[in-house]
């Protein structure tokens, strides 16, 4: 579904990725696990156009991603739910959903997937005309993936869902991640918490400084002794 | 009953002036708002259009075809303003994007007064002049369609906002670019089309301007420009709603203290728009936040929109800029030369030029300071050179000062000046200190038109010849030594001040003032005192102008020069202090060059403040030390290590 070869990008003079190359298929979990710094979050802000694409190549459901602008990615069906939730903290929450969905046009059926996103959510239903900016770290957390799923994505990227949130909120995103899984949809997970990480995902890769060292089964690499040292701090 | 008949018939006119002031504030706010761009152009691309409205009307074209054609063409300036002059410069320092905003500026006054002449032109009261009699008094009902016309145009606006697919766009886009972006909204189009409505929203604006007072002229771009941003930080930044009570307060203060002023004060009507000055300054001494507060945090958007980018980008203008190895060798050279240069160039013309390019050196040296080393928006220079040179011009007349004494009062009230303005806008931030100075110099220049003292537009002629230990300064080299001696002593102090640890913390508060304040750098006094000194040679500047041209007069110091002092700067390069120097040659040698052309000459300045920073944002010359390190080290048998890329 996603396949990535020998990409490479960075900031300024910075060069962050230096040839990674990655698969994903339909229906599949992947988790990128590593380090701070290793590039994590560059890869998927590479993916969906916030950052261009300096050598490689980076295909879609087999159409070329690379020199896309991010609107036309969201429009491909990759929904990238960013970094620290990022919610629009001045805007309600029933504003912050519909933006979700700017890339569509078919105004029932957005009602219809909001409706779905507070039957997944009470707790947004009962605060949707407040602003977002009022709501917990992990009620933000749900509006992003709430809001990213507005646009129908068939892939989500979620770069660090469980950062800064209470254990009990960090179990629920995990869940939720399966959920949306068993919903159909594929899901690029990039995370710190690698043990969690690995325990739902059918395949990681383990990238070190803007390389992948390792990929695998989850399992597998759990299972690893030199993941289990050097990332899983055991 | 009468007296409070007549203060609502003031406050009816000020609310139909606040109305046109509403409209130009909303279309700045939008784009300050969303991209932290101070956009300096607005008031010209204002006066354009409704110069060419006017054009058209007095040609006979019809209404109905003018005022549409007007819009469009506000439009249309608006979108490649954005397109040219800062679509190019979105992650460069803002700084640079206020010059290319000030080029923008200078072709759109130029093009109008090159087109339509630089006199005022009639503009009909298209929505007639009726008043209706209450008791004696007359009251405008222009003013209440006017104030209408306003309103409903911003509803129009507003329901774009709201309805549309891509006017909803804008509200997100002002709060979190690249998530805007991931939520597939286009930013490119959606911040053209801020530009676009802001212009479209200006030309209604100057429409009923032109529909209240009859007239239309070039030169009510800038004060447009001023009371937009007055209205937009009374308003909270980027509060579209705040902007537009602000914009109606800012017209009835306006309209209340001239009138009344004039009735109870005497005072000339000529200090209008010191009204939104002085407003501007209370406000930021009781509510820094705005009328409203500011709903959006834009500090927020522009870090995050410029991260990674702009951290490099920034690094190396610092890298290139800072002309540290031939510094020792060359600066005794360089004063030598000029030392001897009269000898080799005895054209009288020339010398009194190269002694004008040293005084503005002075003034630039300054700016260098506060703008390029300290980060902090100075932009009313003009108005500290004014205080320099009417102090030492009134001392030298009147007293029987020497003008080295006068010299030092002169630059020692311009930095008192300085610390009474900078004193209450430093403590907030950058952006206000840069309206505050703009300001202030024109209110300076105000006060001297309007004043007895200085008298007025026809200034103080005849201003003695300075006298040093029975020594007169007399002849054009006589005056290049005095301007040559001045210079150095400046540079030398700016040189010692930026080396010092002074100079550290003032790079440290233009890469992350915050970071800076946490380094323990009490920042708000070095940004006082960055400015403070720019102030104070700004004063020496004007001092010295004043003893060699004999005569000062209120027209040396217009908002051009201002704003000449900043191209200056920039052509040389920020934080560099040789550069300071080029830049004032540069400029003074195209301002002599270009006379033939003396009628689109600033359009041709304003075309070089545009391109400069698109193609060389780290100044023209900023590699000439360097450069000239490598020359003199060949010619010294040596080479500077790696600088030249290993040889051969």
């Amino acid at each position: 579904m996603l396949k990535i070869d020998d990409l490479a990008t960075g900031y300024g003079y910075a060069e962050v990725l230096h040839g990674l190359s990655l698969e994903l298929n339909e229906g599949e979990i992947v988790a990128v696990v590593g380090a701070n710094g290793a590039g994590k979050s560059t890869l998927l802000k590479t993916i969906s156009g916030l950052l261009p694409v300096r050598r490689g190549t980076m295909t879609f459901k087999g159409e070329s991603l690379v020199g896309r602008r991010p609107e036309d990615i969201v429009r491909l069906g990759i929904a990238h739910i960013p970094e620290g939730r990022r919610v629009f903290p001045y805007s309600t929450i029933d504003e912050n959903l519909s933006v979700g969905a700017y890339t569509r046009d078919d105004r029932a059926a957005i009602e219809a997937d909001r409706d779905a996103a507070y039957r997944r959510f009470p707790v947004l239903r009962e605060r949707r005309d407040r602003l977002a900016s009022t709501l917990s770290g992990g009620e933000q957390q749900m509006l992003a993936v709430s809001r990213g799923l507005m646009s129908r994505p068939k892939l989500i990227l979620m770069d660090e869902p469980s950062l800064g949130l209470s254990p009990i909120m960090v179990d629920r995103v995990f869940d939720l991640v399966r959920e949306l899984n068993a919903e159909g949809k594929s899901i690029l997970l990039v995370e710190q918490n690698a043990t969690r990480a690995l325990a739902i995902a059918h395949r990681a890769y383990v990238m070190v400084t803007g390389e992948i060292a390792l990929a695998g089964t989850g399992p597998e690499l759990l299972g690893n002794a030199e993941v289990q040292r050097s990332y899983l701090g055991g | 009953m009468a007296d409070f008949l007549f203060f609502l018939q003031q406050i009816t006119n000020g609310l139909a002036l606040g109305a046109v002031y509403a409209l130009l504030a909303i279309g700045f706010s939008m784009i300050y708002g969303i991209l932290r761009m101070m956009n300096f152009a607005h008031g010209d691309l204002y006066a354009f259009a409704t110069i060419f409205i006017a054009a058209l009307l007095i040609d006979e074209i019809s209404v109905i075809l003018a005022i549409p054609l007007g819009i469009v063409v506000g439009t249309v300036v608006g979108i490649v303003i954005e397109r040219v002059c800062y679509r190019p410069l979105r992650f460069v320092d803002r700084t640079i994007a206020i010059v290319s905003s000030l080029g923008a500026a200078f072709i759109l006054r130029n093009g109008s007064e090159y087109f339509w002449g630089v006199h005022a032109l009639r503009f009909p009261l298209l929505l007639g002049q009726q008043q209706v009699p209450i008791a004696g008094v007359n009251f405008p009902v222009t003013a209440f369609y006017v104030i209408a016309a306003a309103l409903a145009s911003l509803a129009l606006f507003g329901l774009f906002m709201r309805r549309s697919k891509i006017g909803s766009g804008i509200l997100f886009v002002a709060q979190d670019i690249p998530t805007s972006s991931l939520m597939g909204i286009p930013i490119n189009r959606t911040i053209v089309l801020v530009y676009a409505i802001g212009g479209a929203l200006s030309v209604v604006g100057g429409v009923l301007y032109g529909s209240i007072y009859g007239v239309v002229f070039p030169a009510m771009g800038f004060p447009g420009t001023i009371k937009a941003f007055v209205a937009a930080v009374v308003g909270g930044i980027g509060n579209l709603g705040g902007a537009l009570i602000a914009g109606l307060l800012l017209g009835v203060i306006e309209t209340v203290v001239v009138v009344y002023g004039a009735q109870f004060f005497g005072m000339p009507t000529g200090y209008r728009d010191a009204a939104a000055f002085i407003l501007l300054v209370v406000f930021l001494l009781f509510k820094p936040t705005g009328l409203m507060g500011t709903r959006v945090s834009m500090t927020e958007v522009g870090a995050i929109a410029s991260m990674g980018y702009s951290a490099v980008a920034k690094k190396t203008v610092r890298l290139l800029g800072l002309v540290a190895v031939p510094r020792a060798a060359l600066a005794p050279a360089a004063v030598a030369v000029a030392v001897l240069l009269p000898l080799v160039l005895t054209d009288q013309y020339y010398l009194r030029i190269i002694s004008i390019v040293f005084m503005y050196s002075i003034a630039v040296l300054g700016m260098n300071l506060v703008l390029g080393y300290c980060g902090q928006f100075h932009f009313g220079q003009a108005g500290f050179m004014a205080i320099g040179a009417y102090t030492t011009a009134l001392l030298l007349l009147h007293t029987e000062t020497n003008f080295v004494v006068a010299l030092l009062i002169s630059g020692g009230l311009a930095l008192v000046a300085g610390l009474l303005i900078g004193i209450p806008a430093l403590r907030v931030r950058s952006d206000y200190l840069g309206l505050v100075t703009f300001a202030f110099g024109e209110i300076v220049r105000l006060i001297i038109v309007n004043s007895e003292f200085t008298r007025g537009p026809m200034g103080l002629p005849g201003i003695p010849l300075p006298e040093l230990f029975g020594v007169k300064i007399v002849t054009p080299v006589d005056f290049y030594y005095y301007a040559l001696v001045l210079l150095v002593l400046a540079y030398a102090m700016c040189a010692q001040v930026t080396r010092s640890y002074i100079g550290r913390a003032w790079r440290a508060i233009y890469e992350d003032e915050t970071a800076a304040e946490a380094m323990g750098i009490n920042t708000g006094r070095y940004k006082i005192l960055a400015f403070g000194l720019a102030c104070f040679l700004g004063g020496i500047a004007g001092a010295y102008w004043a003893t060699q041209l004999r005569i000062v007069t209120p027209t040396m110091f217009e908002l051009d020069l201002s704003v000449m002092v900043i191209i200056m700067l920039v052509l040389g390069g920020m934080g560099n202090l040789p550069g300071s120097i080029i830049g004032a040659a540069i400029m003074i040698g195209a301002t002599e060059l270009l006379r033939p052309i003396a009628d689109v000459r600033s359009a041709f300045i304003g075309l070089v403040m545009i391109l400069v920073p698109i193609f060389r944002p780290q100044g023209l010359f900023v590699d000439l030390g360097p450069t000239l390190a490598r020359g003199w080290a060949r010619i010294r048998g040596s080479r500077p290590t790696g600088a030249d890329g290993g040889g051969r």
